[in-house]
This record gives structure tokens, C-alpha cells and sequence, in this order.
């Protein structure tokens, strides 16, 4: 038993019309490729989870492998009946009760008639569902109904399970239920394979995982470390995005009628502009306010962020100093703070300045800044070395002083 | 080949269970229940054969005879449209079996042409009484019926082949679909006699499947005579040719319908 795919690939055409142009080969500007150029060989045995962005093509692999599906191009091979199980929450009749509904799935499982009655029964006991079982389904909750959906798997036996993000369903005591169910059902299939968003979920079900990416194969291997660097690659990702709204809302931060803030800048420790800052290093910043009436009693407040849009700090020119700025048309004020060594990660930060007279906020502009460590291990690829190579750098650091 | 007999039943299992199954999504909820699957198409009936048995009927003949001369055309012609209509819409409607059961996608439309099976049961029973009340009795011609009835299915399922693939793609056409069958009722001799068309449509009414599925229905049980044989083997081309066209229409769509549905 085994599953061979070579060089599969799925187009979705644009258009529904263009489905019934049979024998179509040219391709549309506008058809989409779901996957492109996919290959790899499943042996008897073998737990293969798939895993991607969303839209990357798992469920068409998974549709195609259980012929739900066809493939535009290439070649498939499965030998062994393909068991899908591939949505979870909807009732084969609405209208009926639940155990009507099992009964009906069971049938259509393939179920003899012969031993409908007790596969019923068990797997009405899997459910638990009391009274309800014997109310129709349109009274159900949405857990409920999944709960069904979910417990009809039992009626399967499976040679190649295929299973698309079904697993979780329910209440906590149910999902343990079913997810011991699972593995038992994983243990009779002889091969398996598996969807999840949950990476959790993959290594513990799978031994073996594929990484899609805009339809295409971008890892295969031991789920662990698939799985490991999937996560890297969307938490880089979604870092990089979180840069990208930053830098949009800095841009557009800057605003006040009577009170502007004309220069809000980061500075290296030695004085020099820039964006990079070395980590461990002293950071100062750098501000321009103007105001075109006579203003007294106004507060400067400085605050810096992570990207993740946590507050790291706050401090504010009254507080640290005791005094109100006066600010006189015609002149700019201008103010230089240093932020002496804040431990701050390597990554992008927001300086934000803001210009308030009791309480009401006249100004406020942002900069972006960005650590950067070019001498030792990034705390977010290696953190077991930093910590290391941290602590060897402080001890020398106490030796140098000595 | 006691394997070979294994699958086949449960393959005919697997459509069995289907048929059920869509007598029980339609009648469930319902008050009478499973009483509407023999109801429905009786009154139906019941009401054309009032409309064109008595208020439109002609003078001269024997109403009762005109009423099994009716209930001959328009029940086959109900099974026809009921099973048309129910395999159009049956792939869309048990989207979540296809997706989740080992079922093969075109059992769900040669499941549903069977919806009509009730309506030649009441044909039966209905023209059986009317054959006893009317004097005419039942003639060995009645064995017709054991062609005509696989017939009318092996039409129905052929059709529905055909228009449940496309479907999936174009839902439109279900729209269009109950337009379409209720004009080509009207213009085929079902409710009345073939003489009353214009006369250029008059020859090219033996082409029609439906009229020859009629005619195969009148002639065991109202006429009492041999089915034309021309009109048969009309009929058979044309059910190879809607089988031909649905199965081809299947391979080639079935493996696109998960895109659609």
C-alpha cells in the first residue's frame, strides 16, 4: 500500500463557465494554480501531516488524494480505499434527530444492516448527548452537531485516513475523548495523513510532514523539524507585517494645529542619526516643538513600544523634571533625552512624543528605531546561546573592570 | 465472482440508501410524514386530470376512459419531471455526504431520478382500478410495462446525469429547468391527443422520448396493443445518447465539483 503522487498539479479555472468547456488546455490569464509541480511517495505506515498558510493548498492535495478531486496535471497513485474525513459540522438531515443521523451515516459507511444496531449504539455513547440524542439536529448547538459529525468517524475503517482539520471538536472532556479515538483510529490506518493549523497537533500525530507554500513542496521531513521551522517562518512573517503597520501608522502620527512637533529623531549614543541602534547601547532622542500662540504648562510625554504594540516605557518632561514647558511663538524648543542602556532585543521599536497642556493633547509625532546585534546570536533564532554567550560577556566585563 | 456480487450489492445498497435518504430530507418535519410520498403525487394528479379531464375535456369519450387515458400521459410524465428536478439539485444538496462518505458522486443523481417512482406506482394502482371500472380489464399488452417502467428511469437517470454535473457550475439552471420541463409538457401530447398540434410539428412528434415513453404506457394498459416499435428504438437512441453524454459529462466534471460545491 502506498501513495504516489508525480508532478501533480491543480488549476482553478476563473470563470464556473470555463469548467464546461471540456477538453480546455490553454490557460487563462486570471485560472489559479492551487498546486504546482507536487511530488512525493507515502509508504505503508507511514503519519504524514500537511501543513501551510492558509490558501496553500492543503485541502486540494487532500481532495485530490481522496478523489474528491482531480488533479489538472501529473500523476497519482494510491492503492487501499482512501477514508476522508474532511468536514466536520454539518448533519446529514438537519430535520432528523441525532441518532437518526448516525444511523443514516452508518449506512452509508457501508455498515451491514446486521451490525448497524450496536455500531449505533457505540457510537452514541461516544457522544454522550443524553436526551439530545433524540431531538433533531436543528436544535443542536454548533459543538453538538460537531460532536456527531466528529463521532461518525467511528464507523470508519480506515486502510488511508484522510483527516482536514477535524480534530478539537467539543467540550475539554470530549476532546480528550476523541483525541484518544484518533490515535486509536491512526493505529488501524495504515497510512495517514493529516491537515491542522495546530503544529501541536502534527507532532503528535504525525512522524513525517510536508510544508506547502503557494502550492508548491517547500519541506518535507521529520515533523519536528518541519513544523520548527514553519512556525520561524511565520513568526517572521507576521514580525515583518507588524513592521509594515508600524511604519504606516509613524507616518501618519504626525499632527497638531497650534503645537507641532517639526523633528522627532532617534540618535546613535555617540550623536550620529540612525535608525540602528547597537543592542546594549544608549539611545538618544531628539525633538523640534513650535507653537504659533504663547502656551504654558505644557507637558512633553515620551513612550516607546515593541512591535507587538506593548508599552516598554513612559516618562514624561514634568515628571522627570518638576516643570512646565513654555512655549513662545516664532521659537522652537527643542529637546535631547538620552535612554541609557534599556536591554532592549534586537527588532524594530516606536519613540513616541506627544505634546500635552493639562491633559489635553496639543501634538504628538513617532519614529521608528531598530536594534540590531551584530556580534552576538539573535535572541529570537537562539535563545539557549545568547543566554550562554550573555553571561560569558558579563563575567568579562567584571574582569575588564577589575 | 461471489466478490464481484458482493460489490455489486453494496453498491446497489449504497443507492438505496440515498433514495431513502432523499424521501427522508424532503418528508421530515412534516406533519403526515412518509404519507406525502404517495400523496403529493396523487393530488398533483389528481388536479390535472380534473383540469383536463373535465373542465378542457372534449365531448364524446367515456370520461372514465379519459381519465386512465390521462393519468397513462401525465403520471410517467410526473416521475419524468420529479426525477429531472431531483437529480439536478442532488449534488449541490448532499454536498456534505460527497465530501465526507466513500459515496461515488454519480449515485447521488441516479439516486435521485428515482423520485418518481412513486408517481408510476399511483399510475398502476389508479389505472388498475380504472381498467376494473371501466369495463376494459387488463390484457397480456400489460406486460409492456415490465419495458416501459425501466425505461422511464433509464431516461430519467440518464438526463439527470447530464444536468446534475453541469449544474454544480451553473445553478442557474435549476431555474430554468422547471420553465423548460413545464413547456415541453405542454408541447408534447401528454395531455392531449398528437392530432391537435400544428400540423408541421405533427411528424416530428415521434422524436420526442417523452411522447414514446407515453405511448409505451397507453398502449399496454388504455389502447391494450403493441408499443410502436420505431417509437421504442427511438426512445432506447435516445436514452444511450443522454447515458453517453451524462457519463461523459461526469468524467470530465466530477473532478472539478469540489471547487464548485
Amino acid at each position: 500500500m502506498y501513495i504516489e503522487c508525480r508532478g501533480l498539479s491543480k488549476r482553478y479555472f476563473a470563470s464556473p463557465i470555463e469548467y464546461l468547456r471540456l477538453g480546455r488546455q490553454e490557460e487563462g490569464s486570471a485560472d489559479f494554480w492551487a498546486l504546482k509541480d507536487i511530488s512525493f511517495r507515502i509508504e505503508e505506515g507511514e503519519r504524514v501531516g500537511i501543513i501551510g498558510r492558509n490558501g496553500a493548498g492543503k485541502s486540494t492535495l487532500l481532495n485530490i488524494l481522496s478523489g474528491y478531486s482531480h488533479a489538472t496535471e501529473g500523476e497519482l497513485a494510491v492503492t487501499g480505499k482512501v477514508t476522508p474525513v474532511m468536514e466536520i459540522g454539518s448533519s446529514i438531515n438537519q430535520e432528523e434527530t441525532g441518532r437518526e443521523n448516525i444511523r443514516t451515516a452508518g449506512r452509508l459507511s457501508g455498515i451491514p444492516e446486521s451490525e448497524l444496531a450496536g455500531r449505533v449504539q457505540e457510537v452514541i455513547d461516544f457522544v454522550d448527548l443524553g436526551e439530545y440524542i433524540d431531538q433533531p439536529m436543528k436544535i443542536y448547538s454548533s459543538g453538538m452537531i460537531a460532536k456527531v459529525s466528529f463521532a461518525c468517524i467511528l464507523f470508519t475503517m480506515p486502510e488511508i485516513l484522510v483527516i482536514d482539520e477535524v480534530l478539537g471538536v467539543g467540550d475539554a472532556a470530549f476532546k480528550a475523548k476523541s483525541e484518544a479515538k484518533t490515535r486509536e483510529l491512526c493505529e488501524k490506518g495504515k497510512i495517514l495523513l493529516m491537515v491542522s493549523h495546530s503544529m501541536s497537533t502534527i507532532r503528535k500525530y504525525t512522524d513525517r510532514c510536508i510544508w506547502l507554500d503557494k502550492g508548491r513542496i517547500r519541506m518535507d521531513g521529520p515533523s519536528a523539524r518541519v513544523t520548527e521551522a514553519f512556525e520561524l517562518s511565520v513568526k517572521k512573517e507576521q514580525e515583518s507585517q507588524m513592521l509594515a503597520q508600524m511604519e504606516k501608522a509613524t507616518e501618519n502620527s504626525v499632527f497638531g494645529e497650534r503645537v507641532r512637533i517639526g523633528l522627532l529623531q532617534v540618535l546613535r549614543e555617540d550623536g550620529e542619526p540612525g535608525a540602528e541602534i547597537r543592542i546594549h547601547q544608549a539611545i538618544r532622542v531628539k525633538a523640534e516643538i513650535q507653537s504659533e500662540a504663547p502656551l504654558d504648562q505644557v507637558d512633553l510625554q515620551i513612550s516607546c513600544y515593541s512591535l507587538r504594540g506593548y508599552l516598554l516605557f513612559a516618562s514624561s518632561y514634568h515628571e522627570s523634571t518638576g516643570q512646565w514647558l513654555v512655549l513662545e511663538p516664532g521659537r522652537t524648543a527643542m529637546l535631547e533625552t538620552r535612554i541609557e542602556d534599556c536591554n532592549f532585543n534586537t527588532g524594530a521599536y516606536q519613540i513616541s512624543l506627544a505634546a500635552r497642556q493639562k491633559g489635553v493633547l496639543l501634538a504628538k509625532r513617532a519614529a521608528l528605531f531598530r536594534v540590531v546585534n551584530d556580534q552576538y546570536y539573535n535572541y529570537l533564532d537562539c535563545p539557549q546561546v545568547y543566554y550562554h554567550n550573555r553571561a560569558k560577556l558579563k563575567k568579562l566585563h567584571r574582569e575588564e573592570s577589575i | 465472482m461471489s466478490g464481484l456480487k458482493a460489490i455489486a450489492q453494496r453498491e446497489l445498497a449504497q443507492i438505496l440508501n440515498l433514495w431513502k435518504l432523499n424521501y427522508r430530507t424532503r418528508f421530515t418535519g412534516t406533519r403526515i410524514g412518509r404519507a406525502w410520498v404517495v400523496l403529493s403525487p396523487m393530488l398533483q394528479m389528481g388536479v390535472y386530470i380534473f383540469a383536463f379531464g373535465f373542465v378542457f375535456a372534449g365531448s364524446g369519450a367515456d370520461p372514465l376512459e379519459h381519465v386512465l387515458w390521462l393519468i397513462c400521459g401525465y403520471g410517467p410524465w410526473q416521475a419524468i419531471s420529479e426525477g429531472i428536478m431531483s437529480s439536478a439539485n442532488s449534488l449541490v444538496a448532499n454536498r456534505a455526504i460527497l465530501k465526507n462518505f466513500d459515496v461515488k458522486s454519480h449515485y447521488f443523481p441516479i439516486a435521485a431520478s428515482m423520485m418518481g417512482l412513486p408517481s408510476i406506482c399511483v399510475v398502476l394502482v389508479f389505472s388498475a382500478v380504472l381498467l376494473v371500472a371501466t369495463g376494459l380489464g387488463v390484457s397480456f399488452y400489460v406486460l409492456w410495462l415490465l419495458l416501459a417502467v425501466p425505461l422511464t428511469f433509464l431516461l430519467i437517470m440518464g438526463i439527470g446525469l447530464c444536468v446534475s454535473a453541469v449544474v454544480v457550475f451553473v445553478r442557474d439552471i435549476v431555474q430554468v429547468l422547471s420553465v423548460l420541463l413545464m413547456t415541453t409538457m405542454f408541447f408534447t401530447p401528454i395531455l392531449y391527443y398528437p392530432e391537435r398540434l400544428p400540423v408541421f410539428l405533427q411528424p416530428l412528434v415521434v422524436l420526442n422520448p417523452f411522447y414514446q415513453i407515453v405511448q409505451i404506457y397507453r398502449c399496454s394498459l388504455y389502447y391494450q396493443k403493441n408499443a410502436d416499435l420505431l417509437g421504442v428504438l427511438i426512445l432506447l437512441l435516445w436514452i444511450c445518447l443522454f447515458w453517453l453524454m451524462g457519463l461523459r459529462l461526469f468524467r470530465k466534471l466530477r473532478g472539478s465539483f469540489e471547487s464548485a460545491l
